[in-house]
């Protein structure tokens, strides 16, 4: 009995969560697909400590509707545009949508300026919001969001949480997150959707997003 | 003696064949502004009856090129670099978004949709392949045609 309890809280410490858990109002959306994974109950994601690329105090809770949010960075050529180009596709085609927002929310603070993340959103849609913010804001909406990061040297493949001034002259990957997070109007972290993320699955979940 | 001759004729043949390596599709991702990094894409083909190796990548229009994979592990999204791409005897490797993609760091000048890239690329044998892909423009807009 009492490996079996500690076997639990390693599983929950491992998965991010056992912090304090929500039952939302909101219902899950009656929608499932494979690689589409609801929470419930759920961590309400911190409400400060990010902004937005105008310098606004970012927060998770908004009453419009969801908020379907990408953890990315700006140094990302391929699966990054990818999935901006799929969502600005989604955006401009979903007629009849439920209220929304998307957000790409960089986790490479040591190089994403806000006027970085501007320029790069507005080339697939100027409606995204950016968000960015000092890393320790940033690790603690990533870890209850479940969205974990870290960068790598891609010659020695060593892996650090914080780039030192070597790293940052050479430069350096990051490895992220590459599902969708869905946060509810409260902003509580209902659902994650893993890729692929091509049109199909993107505009079935924001439709099911009432 | 002249049967000799063409067997080794034949023999010289085949090889510069197997190193006959076609390059189809080639394309670059136009970047957004301020974005450093672009990303190449082609399809090579080995109708050779030997494996071929590609070692490495080469652009007089960027600082760097090297050789990744994207992939999605547990959910991560990772990009690696790749010492070499093996391409077996006839067979064809894609490179295309979301996996294998020339890393193309840092351009001399920014490139915009309908412009070329220069590309060369390095097999085992020391052989060179010229490559000119055109950069194309996907932002996803509906208002801009690709
Ligand atoms: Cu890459």
């Amino acid at each position: 009995m009492k490996k079996k309890a500690t076997w639990l809280t390693v599983v929950l410490v491992v998965l991010g969560v056992g912090l304090v858990l929500w039952n939302s109002r909101f219902s899950i959306p009656d929608l499932q697909m494979p690689g589409l994974q609801w929470f419930d109950p759920a961590p309400r994601l911190p409400a400060s400590g990010l902004e937005d690329t105008e310098g606004r105090p970012f927060r998770w809770d908004w009453p419009q509707g969801w908020t379907i949010a990408f953890f990315g960075y700006t140094h990302c050529p391929d699966f990054c545009p990818d999935t901006l180009a799929v969502l600005a596709r989604v955006e401009s085609r979903l007629q009849n949508a439920p209220p929304h927002r998307l957000v790409f929310v960089s986790v490479d603070p040591y190089r994403d300026t806000p006027e970085i993340i501007r320029g790069y959103l507005e080339y697939f849609d100027a409606g995204f919001i950016g968000v960015v913010g000092p890393p320790e804001a940033l690790q603690a909406v990533t870890t209850e969001a479940g969205a974990f990061y870290d960068y790598e040297d891609p010659d020695s493949g060593e892996v650090f949480r914080v780039p030192d001034a070597k790293a940052l002259e050479k430069g350096y990957l990051v490895n992220h997150f590459g599902a969708l997070v869905l946060v509810d109007p409260d902003g509580v972290m209902r659902g994650h959707l893993y890729p692929p993320l091509d049109e199909e699955r993107v505009s079935r979940l924001i439709l099911a997003l009432q | 003696m002249k049967y000799w001759l063409g067997f080794v004729l034949a023999g010289f043949m085949a090889s510069a064949w197997a190193a006959q390596v076609e390059v189809v599709d080639a394309w670059v991702r136009e970047a957004p502004p301020n974005a450093p990094m672009m990303a190449g894409y082609l399809t090579l083909r080995n109708p050779g009856r030997e494996a071929v190796v590609l070692m490495d990548a080469r652009s007089p229009q960027f600082k760097k090129v090297e050789i990744h994979r994207s992939s999605i592990e547990n959910g991560m999204a990772r990009m690696e670099k790749q010492q070499k791409v093996e391409l077996p005897a006839g067979g064809e490797i894609r490179f295309h978004p979301g996996g294998y993609h020339l890393m193309l760091m840092y351009p001399v000048k920014r490139l915009r949709g309908g412009d070329r890239v220069r590309l060369e690329l390095i097999l085992d044998g020391g052989e060179r392949l010229e490559v000119v892909a055109p950069v194309r423009r996907d932002h996803g807009g509906m208002g801009h045609p690709h």
